[in-house]
């Protein structure tokens, strides 16, 4: 399977602190990766330099061979990445439709003939289709969560991140939510890495699983094995005596 | 009705107010003051487009205004140009004015771009008095000729602009594009991870806004027959914002309507002098408090939808 995301050495520095240390990894096309670990880790930190909302000290970051490190982050998401953010971050004061089409708007994708009509079947397709016109302030946390994952998707992403997306959410809200990123991946051949706190949520849906502890990535691999792997027992139950 | 034919009516109802208004309240004083009250709706709608759209707040809309008149002077008494090219000039003018002050500032996240445009304006306002030699100092330039023969003339004129520079940014922010000037002003991180080049975005909305601006600057000069450093001043800035917030922040027609209403208000405050400035403060305070969205737009937002 081919390479979409390749992370290189890459390093973030706040200060005298690392927040992440000389990382690499790659992201195969097609599949549902998880990233886990406990607050403080780096995780988010990850997210925001691969989306280029912060820049990193050292190393590079590409997407299928193309450097997205020093892009702008408006211009990654026109070349295939997009992300959702751990508090869901609706525009306030547009409908739900609306939301939808300002992704649909994005320069790579947009054709304002069809904007409308896109933005419609892509909210019919995660489930929001009867609250089209709903403002976006009145959804729930769970409709919130496949909001931004609908205004991702209206960007037409080859890789889509998510930032927690269970969190907050009730376990039936969970349940829609993963089919809904199964079915991203499946039928769409979208491919996701996604951060996640909720470990049970996770192992039914990431095929592979990259746990990171202050800043750096401590196992890396198919889900149960890394589970088991004295390391990661180490940063969430703490080392054996 | 729905609410799309209501604004048609609503708009053709507050046109044919304004065109009868001169005939039926008569006089040279009132025709100044309505005229002004339209020069103003032209300063707020401009305003409210950028700012109220994108929710970042140009304290110095009167470098664009004083940058408009002044254009409209120097080109009619200093290079005795006809009077009807300072209306391009002029915009052409602040819309320089502002790529020059935009383009660094509204890629800063903060307070920076609010802090730059009100000290552009009080720069621009101090170059006008250390220039007194071409500028007129405190004076300004007089003797500007007028646009057209009569008072009633220019009314119509000022009529005709606002009404046609609202319609157009109504036009605009009704677009795909306004869509991403309020997606901006509601979040502009989430913006740019849709994929949309935010500041990009806000300078060209900047621009346009400093357009009609610049315009309405000409209009008063031709107007007042004079250009002043006061039109550069912070209150000139602050009465434009505080119409817009009276009228309906992210509106535009609310922010236009809300200038004519003050305006009017304002004159019949003028025996207050200087108090003026309270009383603006005092209704601004109160309509933030009270009414967070403005007066006129939520109230026409309300009554257009009725029956639906």
């Amino acid at each position: 399977m081919s390479t979409l995301l390749q992370v290189t050495e890459l390093s973030k520095r706040f200060g005298g602190v690392y927040a992440i240390r000389n990382i690499s990894f790659s992201v195969s096309a097609g599949k549902i990766n998880g990233i886990l670990g406990p607050n403080g880790a780096g995780k988010t930190t990850l997210f925001d330099l691969l989306t280029g909302f912060l820049t990193p000290n050292r190393g590079e970051v590409r997407l299928s061979g193309t450097l997205l490190t020093g892009q702008r982050a408006d211009r990654i998401v026109n070349l295939g990445c997009a992300r959702t953010f751990q508090l869901c971050r609706p525009f306030a004061g547009l409908t739900v439709v609306q939301n939808v089409m300002v992704g649909c708007l994005a320069p790579s994708v947009r054709n304002f003939r069809t904007t409308h009509a896109r933005a419609l079947q892509i909210l019919e397709g995660t489930g929001l289709g009867d609250k089209a016109s709903l403002p976006a302030h009145a959804l729930s946390q769970g409709d919130l969560r496949r909001l931004e994952i609908a205004r991702a998707l209206g960007t037409k992403p080859r890789l889509l991140l998510l930032d927690e997306p269970f969190s907050g959410l009730s376990a039936h809200e969970a349940e829609v939510l993963s089919a809904l990123i199964r079915q991203l991946n499946e039928n769409e051949g979208i491919t996701v890495l996604m951060i996640e706190h909720r470990l049970r949520d996770l192992m039914l849906l990431a095929e592979r699983l990259l746990v990171m502890d202050s800043g750096e990535v401590i196992a890396d691999g198919e889900p149960e094995a890394v589970m088991r792997e004295p390391a990661v027992v180490a940063a969430y139950i703490g080392a054996q005596e | 009705m729905s609410r799309a034919r209501a604004n048609i009516a609503g708009a053709i109802g507050f046109t044919t107010v304004m065109v009868v208004l001169p005939l039926i309240v008569r006089g040279r004083y009132f025709i100044g003051v309505f005229t002004l009250g339209l020069i103003y709706g032209i300063w707020a709608a401009s305003w409210d487009f950028m700012s109220g759209l994108t929710g970042r707040e140009n304290f110095g809309h009167a470098l664009f205004i004083g940058a408009g008149a002044y254009t409209a002077a120097f080109l009619n008494t200093v290079w005795m140009a006809n009077p009807w090219w300072s209306l391009p000039a002029a915009a052409c003018v602040a819309v320089a004015f502002s790529l020059v002050v935009g383009i660094p500032t509204l890629r800063l996240s903060g307070p920076y771009f609010a802090l730059a445009t009100l000290a552009a304006a009080a720069i621009l306002q101090r170059l006008a008095l250390i220039f007194w030699e071409r500028t007129g100092g405190e004076d300004g330039l007089q003797g500007i000729a007028p646009l057209l023969g009569s008072p009633l003339g220019l009314y119509y004129l000022c009529l005709f602009s606002l009404v046609a520079i609202v319609a157009i940014l109504l036009a605009i922010s009704a677009s795909p594009w306004g869509l991403i000037l309020r997606a901006i002003g509601a979040d502009e991180l989430a913006c740019r991870a849709s994929g949309h080049n935010t500041t990009l975005y806000k300078v060209v909305a900047f621009a346009i806004g400093a357009a009609p601006a610049g315009l309405g600057g000409a209009l008063y000069a031709h107007h007042q027959l004079q250009a002043g450093p006061q039109l550069l001043s912070v209150f000139v800035s602050v009465s434009v914002i505080t119409m817009a917030y009276v009228g309906g922040i992210g509106s535009v027609y609310g922010a236009a309507i809300g200038a004519i209403l003050l305006t009017f208000l304002t004159e019949l405050l003028r025996g207050a002098g200087e108090w003026r400035l309270l009383v603006y403060s005092a209704v601004l305070v109160l309509v933030v408090f009270f009414r967070p969205h403005g007066l006129v737009a939520p109230l026409w937002h309300a009554l257009s939808g009725v029956g639906e």
